[in-house]
């Protein structure tokens, strides 16, 4: 996997939000690489900034956030870098995203026949008719039963499931080299979860894409992925592969994770009291932003950023308890 | 023992012009006092209306629902109202459920208005001592929900279900708009709530995870029917309907290489306006022979506790 090209590196990513407070830092010095062909999972908790790194990395975000520095390199060239007008050509065949929540990403008033065949107009500048079989083409594809009579459908009518099949036969019809999913299995039962998750894996056997999986369940990275990034208040803690990074944990955020996981096939012991409450997360720090939620914490986790530390090859965390 | 709570033959049908459907389908079940029985299942298999049925909140189309030797469904609504200070229930979505005008001393402080005949004095005390219980710190009881995390508020609400001592608790997906790291803060909460006041639970949810770690019973639901109920380890990890057995391997479980079978269903569950007459679960089972498809299903027992209903294995 290390020969391999590197498709998309973010190297250092600085993200603001204009606040009346001043700014506040929301993605802070963020980096991750994803290689040719590989499922790379992002995940974090609420409001650690998944979502943003792939608005990021689409240049899609809202207007009030603004990306301060670093680098993102796709196919080798600094999106950042970019024009509007150059950045539309990647987006779609290059990088394509499926948003967070299932029905948002499709429009309510338009039949969703019509909606895959728009992708197939603009992204390979099909004529309407072509781009329409098209269409139906990639909704059998994604196993959607009678395509031909649900592409006469609206968004409303389907659903959720079939939403998402919908969303990612558009995401066949761009072919794009990376793919970032976000959380695209939250509200599905899990028994269509696990039909969206094989359907996902099927798209880079399909069309060979790279995956960004974004999501907070541990058991789906397990289960799909190949490496992880694990990332908490904008801040990367933890990458590698995996098996290395579920085997051996170094950051005390990623253990605290994987201890307070719970499992289908055990019981997991309860234990733990009615616990305190250290969900508020301080974005306003110069050190780790793990530090107040942190059991071992140093005293220059408050005040001092630990450097980034790649301690076997692909596993990497930033820590000063790893030295 | 007797059990604290024992439903008989519980179905409730909704009606919308001629198309009729049955939200649940002849439920049976008990529950013994100081117990968790986790009612799992899919999207709209019934699980929610089941638990609005116990609490008064839907009435039933038929059947009863016993109640501490009171058959609730015999009630008149004054009679029920007083009943009801003993049954409490935790609902979904926090956002939806906490009032957001009002501040987490009001809120959690409503149900004592209603039932109880104490001092103010001692809804003082209450109060305290319930916000300790359930770890909010009493900085907090001048706050508004938008102010409070996603775990903070499910805590809220848990406060104001056990403020009048309620003998049962009906948890509806309690956990499920939580992160997974704030699941089993809550959960170890709601444990430590049972030993301490002796809750019976009836723990709603479709992640199927957290019942493992917090029930004793388990019922699995498909279609407003009954498909397999028994102690969690047995069902858990011998499940027997194939429904049970597709809805355990689903679930991803967070250790890579375990390499477990995954069994993915085709499909998605029929119209519940439209179920089939034989087993609702034909459809989408991969061993589903001809009569499975005409013959309605029965529970029956295969282990001692543990029914099943399906026609594969039996006479």
């Amino acid at each position: 996997m290390r020969n391999s090209a590197t498709l998309l590196e973010v190297v250092d990513v600085d993200v603001s939000f204009k606040t009346v407070l001043g700014p506040l830092r929301v993605l802070d010095k963020v980096s991750l690489k994803v290689e040719q062909g590989e499922i790379v999972g992002l995940v974090g908790e609420s409001g650690s900034g998944k979502s943003l790194t792939g608005l990021t990395i689409m240049r899609l975000l809202p207007p009030q956030a603004v990306t301060d520095a670093g680098i993102i390199r796709f196919r080798g060239v600094d999106l950042l870098g970019l024009s509007e007008r150059e950045m539309r050509r990647i987006r779609g065949s290059g990088v394509a995203m499926i948003f967070q929540g299932i029905r948002t990403g499709l429009n309510p008033l338009m039949r969703i026949g019509d909606q895959v065949a728009r992708v197939y107009r603009v992204q390979q500048g099909l004529s309407s008719k072509d781009a329409y079989e098209k269409g139906i083409e990639s909704l059998q594809q994604v196993a959607i039963p009678r395509a031909e009579a649900w592409a006469r459908a609206y968004p409303h009518q389907l659903s959720g499931g079939m939403c998402q099949r919908v969303l990612i036969a558009m995401v066949l019809a761009c072919k794009p080299d990376l793919l970032i999913a976000d959380e695209p299995t939250t509200g599905l039962d899990v028994t269509i979860q696990a039909q969206i998750l094989e359907l996902i894996k099927e798209i880079r056997l399909k069309i060979g894409a790279s995956i960004v999986l974004i999501t907070h369940d541990l058991g789906i990275v397990a289960e799909t992925c190949e490496r992880v990034v694990v990332i908490y208040a904008g801040q990367v803690m933890e990458t590698g592969t995996v098996s290395s990074l579920f085997a051996e944990p170094l950051h005390p955020y990623t253990q605290s994770l994987l201890g307070s996981v719970l499992r289908v096939d055990r019981a997991v012991a309860l234990t733990d009291g009615p616990g305190t409450i250290t969900e508020e997360v301080s974005f306003r720090t110069g050190g780790c932003r793990f530090a107040a939620r942190c059991p071992v914490a140093l005293p220059q986790c408050w005040h001092e950023r630990p450097l980034w530390r790649e301690l076997e090859p692909g596993h990497g965390v930033a820590c000063h308890r790893q030295v | 023992m007797e059990p604290l709570l024992r439903i008989e033959k519980l179905t409730k049908v909704f009606r919308q012009g001629r198309h009729v459907l049955r939200a649940v389908d002849d439920l049976s079940f008990e529950i013994n006092p100081g117990e968790t029985v986790g009612l799992v299942g899919e999207s709209s298999c019934g699980k929610t209306t089941t638990a609005r049925c116990i609490m008064g909140l839907d009435k039933p189309t038929s059947g009863r629902i016993w109640f501490d030797g009171l058959d609730l469904t015999a009630l008149s609504r004054r009679d029920m109202r007083r009943q009801r200070r003993w049954l409490q229930m935790v609902f979904q979505d926090p956002d939806a459920s906490l009032n957001p005008r009002f501040t987490v001393r009001r809120i959690v402080t409503d149900p004592l208005r209603l039932v109880t005949m104490e001092g103010r004095g001692d809804h003082e005390r209450r109060l305290q001592a319930t916000m300790e219980r359930v770890g909010i710190p009493p900085a907090f009881l001048s706050r508004y929900p938008h102010q409070l995390s996603g775990g903070q508020k499910q805590r809220v609400g848990i406060a104001r279900a056990i403020i009048i001592n309620p003998k049962f608790v009906a948890l509806d997906e309690p956990t499920s708009s939580l992160d997974m790291s704030i699941r089993i803060h809550v959960l170890s909460l709601l444990k430590q709530l049972q030993e301490e006041l002796g809750i019976t639970y009836l723990l709603i949810s479709h992640d199927l995870s957290s019942v493992r770690s917090l029930s004793e019973r388990v019922l699995v639901m498909y279609l407003g029917r009954l498909v397999e109920a028994g102690p969690v380890e047995a069902v858990f990890d011998r499940p027997y309907h194939p429904y049970t057995r597709a809805l355990m391997s689903a679930i991803p479980v967070p250790e890579p290489g375990l390499n477990r079978k995954r069994i993915v269903l085709p499909g998605e569950p029929p119209d519940p306006f439209n179920v089939p007459p034989g087993c609702a679960f034909c459809e989408r089972c991969a061993e589903a022979a001809a009569y499975c498809h005409r013959e309605p299903v029965q529970l029956r027992e295969v282990q001692p506790g543990h029914l099943v209903a399906c026609h594969l294995g039996s006479e």
